[in-house]
């Protein structure tokens, strides 16, 4: 045991022979704000940012910026939102996915119609913009398909407009 | 100095010559992940692990590249095959799908995609492509029995 403390002691008075606890205090202080610096370092981090468009317009109007391709009821008029569905209803997994502009930033993005699924039709605020929109024979570009039908219940109830990403333009680097 | 200099040589002929192994064309993540979000995501879902009667990809698209038939259903598969895509975009997505999705699937020698090799394939797009799905699946599972 006094071996233990007289290592302790002897290695405690070296360093305070060199070092003054006032550098303690300054690496502390530098440790603190050189880590609070990090974050602010250029990475890229906005690979995997979420995509977060500014917003203009009213969601439940079918002149909404999100609704260029459209085709259903809007079910921010059916007690959801433009990207969640209303109580009692279940979003469907597969859906069909196509562009729209944003007036704002003037950039395109991609839009995700998932369709809400398990109850009868939502009956308010049809609306049919069909942008982009393909004849059944692409049916994975054809906004009549009943995209319930990777839902539990292929019952269609209104539709979404959830943005998930970013489209890619001709000289857009990585 | 000179050390230094014979270090970065090395470095330089070891990514020549990974590059070259694996024939890789440079992957634009952001143009991939854009045709895979307008072409596939859809079906095959924004993480890969499909729905009711979408096949997964997630985990799993890998077990194909250790066959010489798996490596070309991946792009015989109607999907693939008859998408609005080019060759070299078709190859590109597949990789870039087989890297960000397969996880421990992925083989460590994997061979990319080339465009070359994609516009020879498909060519012979499938057509029973579930029926053989589920033989190639259960060639794979004896293989790694």
């Amino acid at each position: 045991m006094n071996f233990i403390d007289r290592f302790f002691e002897k290695k405690a008075r070296s360093v305070a022979q060199v070092s003054g606890r006032r550098g303690f205090i300054k690496g502390v202080g530098a440790a603190l704000v050189g880590a609070s610096s990090i974050p602010l370092l250029p990475v890229a981090r906005a690979a995997d940012a979420p995509v977060l468009p500014q917003e203009i317009g009213d969601p439940s109007s079918c002149d909404y910026w999100r609704y260029c391709a459209v085709d259903g009821f809007l079910c921010d008029c059916c007690g959801g939102t433009y990207n969640s569905c209303p109580p009692g209803t279940e979003m469907s997994p597969i859906t069909w996915i196509g562009t729209c502009r944003n007036p704002v930033d003037g950039r395109n993005y991609v839009i995700s119609y998932n369709d809400c699924c398990g109850k009868t039709q939502c009956g308010t605020c049809l609306c049919q913009r069909d942008e982009g929109d393909r004849p059944l024979y692409r049916s994975d570009k054809s906004n009549d398909v009943n995209w319930c039908l990777g839902a539990t219940s292929s019952v269609y109830h209104c539709s979404t407009a959830v943005v998930v990403g970013m489209a890619f333009e001709q000289g857009d680097k990585k | 100095m000179i050390i230094k200099r014979c270090l970065l040589a090395v470095v330089v002929i070891c990514v020549i010559s990974t590059m070259a192994q694996s024939g890789a064309a440079e992957i634009n993540d952001a143009r991939a992940k854009f045709n895979y979000q307008m072409l596939c995501q859809g079906c095959h879902t924004p993480d890969g692990t499909g729905a009711k009667d979408v096949p997964k990809i997630k985990d799993f698209i890998g077990n194909f590249l250790t066959t010489s038939k798996g490596r070309d259903y991946l792009v015989r598969v109607p999907g693939s095959a008859n998408s609005a895509l080019n060759d070299a975009d078709l190859a590109e997505v597949l990789n870039w799908m087989i890297l960000n999705m397969g996880g421990d699937s992925v083989p460590e020698n994997m061979q990319h995609y080339t465009a070359e090799e994609v516009a020879k394939l498909r060519r012979h797009a499938l057509f029973e492509v579930v029926e053989y799905r589920k033989m190639l699946v259960s060639e794979l599972a004896l293989d790694t029995k």
